[in-house]
């Protein structure tokens, strides 16, 4: 049957893992008050299934696979039929979240090319490069075969390379 | 096969033919090594991790309390004051067959039992797999009873723990689904749930712990 957790406990392990949780759902969802949704059912969702939870992977990858199919079979939907579009994100509530120059002068940039990139690719992005999964990890959670995240990432990096390059020229400025 | 820096920066940059990237995914499979080298030479990784990280604001965070499950205990108030009726709490009672005597006394006493757990499902109306509370672990049942609650039939089953202390478990008709949830009702450890038909609470002066371990494993006897 799995080892039990006392639900305290494992409700303060999910809370750690909330930020990442929330920038997948963003990542999938490309609405800022979706993620916040996505982050509060993932939470509500684990809790109710904690004795299914088989402590032989990582509790996060978990978390991201209960994420993603809340999203899928719950949210993705509604969304689509509300706004009418997926992949055109939500240009205000986006801005509003956009990371300030005061952080670092390119965080704005990098936040809107990679907000702009298409589901399949942006949540790719956001498990591989900024939570850091294994490509295989990354492939478990999305469902998908391997080749189809280095793709999806290949593209991505071909849509973000002009970044690369305007961020080696503030490097070299600097140094 | 081992590969160069150079020629993993090509693969990661789309440069290679597809023969060479099939043929890296390929060993990537097989050999976390590569997959964490090829990862580290990622030239965008770090400047997307850095800024996404920035996010979300821990505010927003904060701010999403994650909807309480309907809490139980609300609704277990006076419940839970029946529930511990007639049960001795704090001043147990050997029973009527004495301390664990493990004879044909106590064989009686459990198929007694066994036969009040019965007539308290039914008076509550709940199929439920009766001959399981025999055999949770760390408890013995010892006796059943219908009492009332609000006009309804409340039924009180309950056991001794392994130190002789009692161990009440409660259940009402209720079409609820709640998962199992712990907390403290008249100053003593309980667990709730609703489910097949019931609400069901557990109560007992034992420790929250001792109470968590009991919740699941009533959960598990009566729900499989």
């Amino acid at each position: 049957m799995g080892a039990f957790f006392s639900d305290r406990g494992l409700k303060r392990e999910i809370a750690g893992h909330l930020p990442a949780i929330w920038r997948f759902g963003l990542s999938l969802s490309g609405s800022p008050d979706a993620a916040d949704d996505l982050a509060q059912a993932t939470m509500l969702r684990a809790l109710e299934k904690s004795g299914q939870y088989r402590e032989d992977g990582r509790l996060v990858g978990w978390l991201m696979t209960i994420c993603r199919s809340i999203w899928l079979n719950e949210l993705r939907a509604a969304r689509i039929r509300k706004t009418g579009a997926l992949d055109g994100a939500e240009v205000e509530a986006l801005a509003d979240i956009r990371p300030g120059p005061e952080a670092n002068i390119f965080a704005a940039e990098v936040f809107e090319k990679v907000m702009a990139l298409p589901e399949a690719q942006r949540s790719a992005v956001e498990l591989v490069f900024v939570e850091q999964f294994t490509y295989s990890e990354a492939a478990q959670i999305l469902d998908v075969p391997i080749g189809t995240i280095m793709s999806r990432l290949h593209a991505a990096r071909r849509t973000l390379a002009p970044l690369n390059e305007a961020g080696a020229g503030l490097k070299e400025a600097r140094e | 096969m081992s590969y160069s820096d150079e020629t993993l920066r090509r693969y990661l940059d789309g440069a290679l033919p597809e023969a060479e990237a099939k043929a890296i995914e390929a060993d990537m499979l097989a050999d976390r090594a590569l997959e964490r080298r090829i990862m580290a030479l990622d030239p965008m990784a770090e400047a997307v991790r850095e800024t996404m990280q920035m996010l979300p604001d821990p505010a927003r965070l904060a701010a999403l309390e994650p909807a309480e499950p309907a809490r139980p205990f609300g609704r277990w108030a006076g419940i839970a004051a029946a529930c511990i009726l007639g049960v001795g709490i704090g001043a147990f009672g050997m029973g009527l067959f004495g301390a664990q005597a493990n004879d044909w006394r106590m064989e009686v006493a459990h198929y007694q039992a066994l036969d009040q757990v019965r007539a308290v499902m039914a008076a509550v109306g709940v199929d439920a797999p009766v001959e399981k509370l025999l055999e949770v672990e760390g408890l013995t049942l010892r006796r059943a009873q219908i009492l009332g609650h609000e006009g309804a039939p409340l039924g009180q089953i309950v056991f001794a723990d392994a130190k002789g202390q009692p161990v009440a478990l409660c259940l009402v008709a209720s079409k609820s689904e709640e998962a199992l949830a712990f907390g403290e009702r008249l100053g003593l450890a309980s667990a709730a749930w609703s489910g097949q038909g019931a609400g069901w609470l557990v109560i007992g002066p034992v420790p929250e712990a001792e109470m968590q371990g009991h919740g699941y494993r009533l959960q598990a006897a009566l729900h499989g």
